[in-house]
Formats: C-alpha cells, sequence, structure tokens
C-alpha cells in the first residue's frame, strides 16, 4: 500500500491540470466552426469585461465610475477602461482630426460647392458668437464641412447608452427631461455644419431588470487572453479591488458591482469546477471509508483498498496526460468519482473470501465472472475514447485506465495480501434471509412491467429526443448570465447570434467588399417603408470605421485642387466678418487630405480603436476575415437574404453551429454505445457458453436502461450527450452486477456472500455519485442524477432476472444437501 | 462703541492702505474668502470675444446666475439668444429652435480649463483655480486684480493669461487670453 501511495505521490506533481472549460471543445468541424472557437478562445470578446455600477445617486456613481477609470488606466492588467467620458483621447482625436477628410462620409463634391461653404461659414460664425468659441475655434474654423462629427458619428455607432454627467449611464425608459440630446466627446462643431451629428432621442427600451436606480456602466478589456486564466482572474480581481476604492473615495456606502463578459465567466466556470472537484475528491474519501469500515469492521479493508485506488488513479491520470498532454480538471473530478467503482474490485474479491481460504482460491472462485465483468466494462467505455470530443475521449481513456489497472492489482497482487492480513468479511452474510429474498424471484415476471411501462412513455412521448444545446453544459450560474445580457443590452454590445462573414485575401478586399454591401445594408436597416421597423436596429462592420483604398481615393478625387478651393472659399467668406487668413488651415489640411497617402488599418493609433477594428477584421488561416455583426436583429431570413449569391460572404449561425456539433457527437456517441455493448454481448457468449444466460443478463441491463432513460425523458425532457455518456456507465455497472448473479455452481452461502458484497458496492457507488448531484457544474450533477438512479434500478433489475430462479440451478445444491 | 472696538477699527484702517502697495497673502484668502461666501449671484453682463477668424469683435449682453458651489449659468439675450450652463463636471449650451447640446468637462481639457476658471473667478474657488494656474494678485481690497499664469504645459496650450478684477466682495471683470490669440472679456454690472 505504502507502495502504491509513493507512486501516486510521484505522479501528482508532474500532472498538468488544465480547467479551462474551452480545452473540452472538440477540435474538429466544418471551417466556420473551427474560425468561431478561435475568436471565442483568443478574439477581442475573450477579455472584455462589462461593469456596471449600481446603489447610489447618479452624481455619486458618476464620480465613481471617473474614478474606477482613471485607477484602472494606472493597473499593469488592464489594456483600457471606458467609461464613455474619455472616449476618444486628446491624442486619438487628434489622429482622427489629421486624416479626416480621408475617413468622413461626407466628403463629396457637393460640400465643397461655393453655397455650401456659405452655409456652413454661417453656422461657424453662429457658434464663434456663442459660447462654445473656443471648440469652435479649435475644430470648426479648420474644418468647416464637419468631416470631424461625421466619421465620429460612425464610429460612435450603436451605443445605447446614454451619457449623464459625462460618463455612460444604462437608458432609462423615454426620452430625456430637455427632449433628448446628442452625446459629443470634446470635439465637434455646435452649429452642425456639413453633415453634422444628429441629436439621437434617448428612447431606447424599458428600464433594466433587477435594478431601482442608475446604473454606470463601463467597458474593460484585460491584457490577458482566455487562455491565461490566472491573470485575467488577477486583473479582474484589482477590478474589484479599484472599484471598492473608488467607490469609498466617491462616498458612496454600498457598491453594488455588476460584471458580464468572458472573463468572469471563465472565472465563475473554473470556481464551480475547482469546489466541485474539491467536494468530491474530499467528500467521496471520507465517505467511502466510512462504510467500508463499517461495514468490514477492520481497518485493513482500507488498506487493501488503499493499494488498487491511488495506483489505478495514478496510471489513470498518467495515460491521459500522455495521449493528450494535459488532464482536464473535470476529468480529475470524474475520476475522483471513479474511486466508487475500482473500489468494488477489492471489496468483490475480499467480500467473497471465506475466512482462512488462501487467495487464490477466492480468485478462482469468482474469476470467470469477475474478468468477464472487468472485460466487457472496459469494452463499453472504450466506446468514449474515439470521440472527438476531447472531454468524452479523456473520460473514456481514463475509465478504462483505471479499471484496468485496477483488476490488474485486485487479481493479482490483492489475493496475497489479502491472506496474510487474514481479511475476510466478519459477517458472511444471512443465510436465514437469502431463500426469502431469492423466492422474489418468482415474481421475476411482473419485472417486465416497469420496462413495459418504460416503453410505452417512450413511445408517447415521441421516441428520444436528444438535446444539443451546448448552454446546458454550462456552469455558469443563471444570476451571472442574466446580468451579462442586461449589461449588453445597456450598452448595445453585440452579442454574437448571428453574423455574416466575407472572405478575403487582404485587410482591403475585405474591405471592399463590406463597401459593396453597405447601400444594401443601410436600406435594410431603415426599412421599406417610411415608419417601419428595420430588420436590425444596427450593424457593426469594419468598412464604416475605415473605408477601403478605392473610396479613399474617391475621396481624394473630390477634395478641390488649391487654387479651386481658395477661390470657392473666397467667394463663400465674402461679407461674414472673417479674417483672409481665418481658412488657411483648412485648406492646408484639404490639400495634405489630397495628396498623402491613404490609411490602411495598421495605421489606427490607439488600443480603444485598434480593438474595436481587430473585433470586426481579423487574419485567420492565412486569409482575412470581415464580420458584420446586427444588433437588436428583428428579421433574421431578411438579414440572410442580403447574403445569398454574393460569393466569399457567409451566414453564421453561431448558436445553431453549437449545436450542430453537438448533435455531430452525440450521433457519434450512439453507435459508439451500440458497438460497445455489441461487443460485450459477444465476450459474454464466448465466456459463459450459455446464450438463455446471457439473454438475461442482457436482459437485466436492458430493463435498466429502458426506465432510466423513460425517468429521464419524463423529467428533462430530452436527453443530452453527458446523460447519454453515462448511461453507457450505467450498462457497465449493472453488468458488474448482472454477471455475479448469474453465476453457476455456488451454494446458498455462497449467493447469501454474493448478495451481501453486491449491496455493499452499491451502497459505495450511491454515497459517490450521490455527491455528484450536489455539485455546482450541471455536466456533473447531470452524471450523478443519471448514474444514482441506473445503478439502483441495475442492481434490482440485476437481481431479479439474471439470477437463477428458485428451484432450479444451484439453488438446489443447497436444499438437497440440507 | 468700545474704547477696544475703537481702537481695532483704527488699527484695521492703518493697516489694510499700508499693505496696498505690496502683494499680501491675507488679501487673497480675504477676496476669495469673501466671494465664497454668498450663496448665490446674479447680474448682468457685457461681453466681448475677439475671435482669431472673425475680423470683428463679438458683443454679447444678457445675465449670470451663479448658485453654489459649482453651478453657473450664463444667459446671453443679445445678439443671440442662448444660455450656457455649467454644472459640476458637465456644460449644456440650449438655444432656442436647438436640441441643447451637452459637453462632458472630462472630453477636453480647453473645457475644464475654461469652465474652471469662470466658475473660480465667480465663485472664490480656489482650490480650482490652483489647479491650473498659479495665482498672483494685487492691489487693495476696493480694487484688486487676480492674475493668472499658467500652471503647467496643459494649461499653457489652452489659455495665456487671465486677470479678474474685482472690489470688495464683486468681480467686476474677467478677462482671458487663450493660447490661440482669442481673447474675451466679461464685465459684470449688478
Amino acid at each position: 500500500m505504502l507502495a502504491s501511495l509513493a507512486f501516486a505521490g510521484l505522479v501528482a506533481p508532474r500532472l498538468r491540470v488544465e480547467s479551462d472549460l474551452t480545452q473540452l471543445i472538440p477540435a474538429g468541424g466544418d471551417e466556420a466552426s473551427r474560425l468561431m472557437t478561435r475568436q471565442i478562445r483568443s478574439g477581442v470578446a475573450s477579455s472584455l469585461v462589462l461593469v456596471g455600477l449600481e446603489g447610489a445617486d447618479e452624481g455619486r456613481l458618476a464620480a465613481t465610475s471617473r474614478g474606477l477609470q482613471a485607477r484602472l488606466q494606472r493597473e499593469p492588467g488592464i489594456m483600457f477602461a471606458q467609461n464613455g467620458s474619455t472616449l476618444l483621447n486628446p491624442d486619438t482625436i487628434g489622429w482622427l482630426f489629421a486624416h479626416r477628410y480621408l475617413l468622413a462620409p461626407n466628403t463629396t463634391p457637393a460640400a465643397f460647392t461655393v453655397a455650401a461653404l456659405h452655409a456652413d461659414f454661417v453656422r461657424l460664425r453662429a457658434a464663434l458668437a456663442s459660447s462654445a468659441s473656443p471648440l469652435a475655434s479649435q475644430y470648426g474654423v479648420p474644418d468647416p464641412t464637419g468631416a470631424l462629427p461625421a466619421l465620429l458619428g460612425a464610429w460612435r455607432g450603436s451605443a445605447a447608452a446614454s451619457l449623464r454627467h459625462g460618463v455612460w449611464f444604462a437608458p432609462e425608459g423615454g426620452p430625456g427631461p430637455d427632449g433628448g440630446s446628442g452625446a459629443e466627446h470634446g470635439a465637434g462643431d455646435g452649429a452642425g455644419p456639413g453633415g453634422g451629428h444628429r441629436a439621437e432621442p434617448d428612447a431606447r427600451g424599458g428600464g433594466h431588470p433587477g435594478s431601482d436606480g442608475p446604473r454606470a456602466l463601463l467597458v474593460v478589456r484585460l491584457r490577458a487572453g482566455a487562455s491565461d486564466g490566472a491573470a485575467q482572474v488577477a486583473a479582474l480581481a484589482a477590478l474589484r479591488r479599484d472599484a471598492d476604492a473608488a467607490a469609498s473615495a466617491a462616498g458612496v456606502a454600498h457598491l453594488r458591482l455588476l460584471e458580464g463578459g468572458a472573463p468572469v465567466f471563465a472565472r465563475a466556470a473554473q470556481a464551480s469546477v475547482e469546489h466541485d472537484v474539491r467536494l468530491l475528491s474530499v467528500a467521496s474519501l471520507l465517505l467511502v471509508t466510512g462504510w467500508l469500515t463499517w461495514r468490514f469492521r477492520s481497518p485493513w479493508m482500507l488498506a487493501a483498498i488503499g493499494v488498487t485506488v491511488p495506483a489505478s488513479f495514478a496510471v489513470a491520470c498518467l495515460a491521459v496526460q500522455f495521449a493528450f498532454g494535459f488532464v482536464h480538471a473535470i476529468t480529475l473530478g470524474f475520476g475522483a468519482t471513479m474511486l466508487g467503482i475500482t473500489v468494488d474490485y477489492p471489496v468483490l474479491l475480499v467480500g467473497h473470501r471465506k475466512i482462512g481460504e488462501p487467495g487464490p482460491d477466492t480468485i478462482r472462485r469468482i474469476g470467470r465472472a469477475f474478468t468477464l465483468s472487468v472485460l466487457t466494462a472496459s469494452l463499453g467505455l472504450s466506446g468514449m475514447i474515439g470521440s472527438s470530443f476531447r472531454g468524452i475521449a479523456q473520460l473514456g481513456l481514463f475509465s478504462v485506465s483505471g479499471i484496468l489497472t485496477a483488476a490488474a492489482l485486485t487479481g493479482w497482487l490483492l489475493p496475497r495480501l489479502i491472506e496474510r492480513a487474514g481479511l475476510a468479511p466478519a459477517y458472511a452474510g444471512a443465510r436465514g434471509r437469502l431463500p426469502r429474498l431469492e423466492g422474489l424471484r418468482r415474481f421475476r415476471l411482473w419485472g417486465l412491467l416497469p420496462p413495459a411501462l418504460a416503453l410505452a412513455v417512450l413511445a408517447g412521448l415521441g421516441g428520444v429526443r436528444l438535446d444539443r444545446d451546448l448552454a446546458a453544459l454550462t456552469p455558469v450560474p443563471a444570476r451571472l448570465l442574466a446580468g451579462d445580457a442586461a449589461l449588453r443590452a445597456d450598452l448595445g454590445a453585440p452579442d454574437v447570434g448571428i453574423a455574416a462573414l466575407v472572405r478575403a485575401d487582404s485587410p482591403d478586399g475585405v474591405l471592399a467588399r463590406e463597401t459593396a454591401l453597405l447601400p444594401a445594408l443601410d436600406a435594410l436597416r431603415a426599412g421599406g417603408r417610411p415608419g417601419a421597423d428595420g430588420a436590425f436596429d444596427s450593424v457593426e462592420i469594419a468598412a464604416r470605421l475605415l473605408p477601403d483604398q478605392a473610396t479613399q481615393a474617391a475621396r481624394q478625387a473630390a477634395l478641390p485642387d488649391e487654387a479651386t478651393l481658395a477661390a470657392r472659399i473666397g467667394a463663400a467668406q465674402a461679407g461674414l466678418g472673417f479674417t483672409p487668413a481665418a481658412f488657411d488651415a483648412f485648406r492646408q489640411a484639404v490639400a495634405a487630405a489630397r495628396a498623402g497617402p491613404r490609411v490602411s488599418p495598421g495605421d489606427l493609433p490607439s488600443d480603444l480603436l485598434r480593438s474595436r477594428l481587430d473585433a470586426l477584421l481579423f487574419r485567420a488561416d492565412g486569409a482575412w476575415y470581415g464580420a458584420v455583426i446586427p444588433t437588436g436583429l428583428h428579421d433574421a431570413a431578411a438579414f440572410r437574404a442580403l447574403f445569398a449569391g454574393r460569393p466569399g460572404w457567409q451566414v453564421l449561425d453561431v448558436r445553431a453551429a453549437t449545436g450542430r456539433l453537438v448533435g455531430f457527437y452525440t450521433s457519434q456517441a450512439w453507435p459508439a454505445l451500440l458497438a460497445g455493448g455489441g461487443l460485450a454481448v459477444l465476450v459474454l457468449l464466448a465466456g459463459t457458453r450459455d446464450a438463455w444466460r446471457v439473454a438475461r443478463i442482457v436482459g437485466a441491463i436492458a430493463a435498466t436502461l429502458l426506465v432510466t432513460v423513460a425517468v429521464l425523458m419524463l423529467v428533462h425532457g430530452s436527453l443530452s450527450l453527458i446523460e447519454l455518456v453515462s448511461l453507457q456507465f450505467v450498462g457497465g455497472i449493472g453488468l458488474d452486477y448482472a454477471l455475479f448473479f448469474a453465476r453457476t455452481q455456488i451454494d446458498a452461502e455462497e449467493r447469501a456472500r454474493t448478495l451481501r458484497t453486491l449491496v455493499t458496492c452499491n451502497v459505495m457507488a450511491l454515497l459517490t455519485f450521490s455527491l455528484l448531484c450536489l455539485c455546482r457544474t450541471p455536466l456533473l450533477r447531470q452524471i450523478g442524477e443519471t448514474v444514482c438512479l441506473g445503478i439502483l434500478l441495475a442492481l434490482g433489475f440485476a437481481f431479479l432476472f439474471a439470477g437463477p430462479r428458485p428451484g432450479t440451478e444451484g439453488a438446489g445444491g443447497d436444499e438437497a444437501r440440507a | 462703541m468700545t474704547v477696544r472696538g475703537s481702537a481695532l477699527a483704527a488699527l484695521a484702517l492703518l493697516v489694510v492702505p499700508a499693505g496696498a502697495s505690496r502683494a499680501d497673502p491675507g488679501v487673497l484668502d480675504q477676496i476669495m474668502a469673501r466671494l465664497a461666501a454668498a450663496p448665490s449671484r446674479e447680474t448682468r453682463f457685457v461681453a466681448d470675444k475677439h475671435v482669431a477668424a472673425l475680423a470683428q469683435p463679438v458683443h454679447s449682453a444678457g445675465r449670470m446666475l451663479y448658485r453654489k458651489p459649482d453651478h453657473l449659468e450664463q444667459i446671453t439675450q443679445t445678439p443671440q439668444p442662448e444660455r450656457l450652463v455649467i454644472d459640476g463636471g458637465s456644460v449644456s449650451i440650449s438655444s432656442p429652435g436647438q436640441p441643447t447640446r451637452r459637453l462632458g468637462l472630462d472630453d477636453s481639457p480647453a473645457l475644464r480649463i475654461l469652465a474652471d476658471t469662470l466658475l473660480g473667478a465667480v465663485s472664490g474657488n480656489r482650490a480650482a483655480l490652483a489647479r491650473h494656474f498659479r495665482i498672483a494678485e494685487q492691489g487693495p481690497l476696493q480694487a484688486w486684480r487676480i492674475t493668472l499664469t499658467p500652471a503647467g504645459n496643459v494649461t499653457a496650450q489652452v489659455v495665456r493669461i487671465a486677470y479678474i478684477d474685482g472690489d470688495g466682495a464683486e468681480v467686476r471683470q474677467i478677462d482671458i487670453v487663450q493660447a490661440n490669440g482669442d481673447e474675451t472679456r466679461i464685465t459684470l454690472q449688478p
């Protein structure tokens, strides 16, 4: 035992354990799904955190928001923090200002006619006379056509959040008290010359769920991506600390912090998984040792188990690590519950030993059943190894290696040890009760009733429905998901449900294709008839942020040359009271834009602008892709129809894609189940050479599975992939029981011993698997429920069907002797 | 009046003229304290704005309202009606027939500095002024002038120099010369 523990101790530090759930997602599938998986794992979205602040009045929340933003900008783990106030810092505005004529949509010949310039100058004069003159002097005079406000309008996009006290707040229902106001960002000309920004009334949807006060909003991007979970957790902890500090600085007594976004989910999932693994490992250990000590009244029993279990656990971990390179935490957790199965083997051995019997004799007696059950269990589980769903494959390999190791140790090492220790059950089972219990088998035909009922129920429900929604597997609590959805709605940040993807060889190719689509997109958004809702509220598309080279060239051509512009300015400003040199800066800027280099994606200056563009224009597999993401989609069919027939475009329904993935892997699981089952039956036939007995064994298992499936369908309405996998497990355990009950040529004493031992094993398994029902991770909970139900039924049906009828083979021996 | 009281009064009369000809830190504090003491103030104003782009200065007139601690409204009546409200961290400008424009003071350092100067001048908020300027004052209490010179680079890029003239607890004139040469002179009349 010491050797075994030492071995396990050696193995543990060498294990690479991963907690990242995305590691379990299959790697295969079609190209679009792979892209999607990759974007999920390492795209911008994987490091974006949405923050909501509640719990005080608007003024204090605004101060907290500003304080938090300032603190976060200084944190090393945070790339940027946005609360709407300094959306564009002065450097970024400077850069955008310098390139405004190439980027702005209103650089057209019509904007530079004498009449248009004259109208702009009139507005400019009014602005200069007003209180906003400092801004007008800085941005209005060099930019009378309003290129900067126009391009800021395109960049601002669909933000639903309103600016109050200079920071973002979640919109309340209805327009603001002064009839709606536009949000400015420190630039932009008051009188709105040219394509100025239209003020939009603040009329987005009702209040936010679950809150009755104002909510300040922030968007934070972490430096670490999804692959660096530890760094993300550290950054999130820093965010919470800074929020508390900012709140106390602003005088907020009880700050409510809402968080959403992929890093938050990852943290919750990891915490949930770790909690479950700890619970399982510790509690199952305690429960099992307690039960066994009581049953066998000897600490040596534990020692016996101590030989097999750590060693088989270690071997299983090594095997998985060798094959996959890492062991996932969920595999470890499930493996800890495997304790309930591999502990069976030593218990079976010891439970059947007569006091004083030499070890090898016990083995010889139960050897056949034992070997058969180990073989068939391994065969049944080996079906999982072939799955391309890495989580399932790991579980399969883990289970099989563990089972084989435990069986080998039990068969070869243990007999000698238990003989040395004199281990045997203190109480071999009540001989008296046995005939009465076995008499129940007379009613075994009644046992056919539940399976028949189950069949009827299944037929009534329309067969077995398989659940394709991956969402059921997420360990993230529903409250967190709801909070994230609320924050997204407040910020108008699109959650990717349906997106269109275009592929090209270069970034400019992508932009060119998107530009060709813009008019149709705008038409769809505005709706066919005036007053009708469009197919979607707004859309995020890279071409609106950065025009392609062709468009930029067209804009350059639209700008008048120096002489023409000078003449037009002269004519337009006549009589308005401007100094002759007032528009020199304007003329210089136009000349520079006309002659200068065009803008490409690599030129964008700041982290914020870059992030926004990178989310919509990215490189993958040697090609460039552009994403078009609608928000507030009302008419998915119309959106899809827009892209039909356009080469290079495809529409991704992200949720449907994941559903297809699950369906694909579920459909893989069925044949694996059947193949494993078929192999097992063949082995049984070869081993026992008794078709009737095999039929009874198979019948017991079939009955178990039927009833379990029927109950699950009744309760859940559908069967998930995980429950399907657990059914394999139940089948394996049921096979164990059935094989041992079906042993022939054994006397009553032996049968009593068998019954007691199997009940011991059953209780042990129940103890450990019922712990799974307490886990936070729905995945593990489902396994627990299925297996608990299954093994209870398995014991019952195996006893009823697999065992010989009283008065027939085997049982008669005892009567004859008595 | 007691003998003590009259003696103190005489001392005060002696002290104040003596301090008139040199910078007296006590005077600045007194000015600021008196300005800050008023809970609200309402005055008429006349403003002259010299903008580099315009050949002629712009004249405007209207009313100015101040409410402690940081609420200032400039209601222009001529030449075009307009209402500028500086409140806390935001500025809003409304004209009849046009939607109100809201600007956050954090958006633009220029806006912040100018708003702070105006507000600081009217409210006696020394801390707000000291954030951006070096404060020097001169003159007796009846005819004081506070000179604001930029304390750092950021401010120097927005304001070249600013003057606040006043008498007693009243501000008479605010003169802001911006870095780009624009100058705004606001004269307040009670």
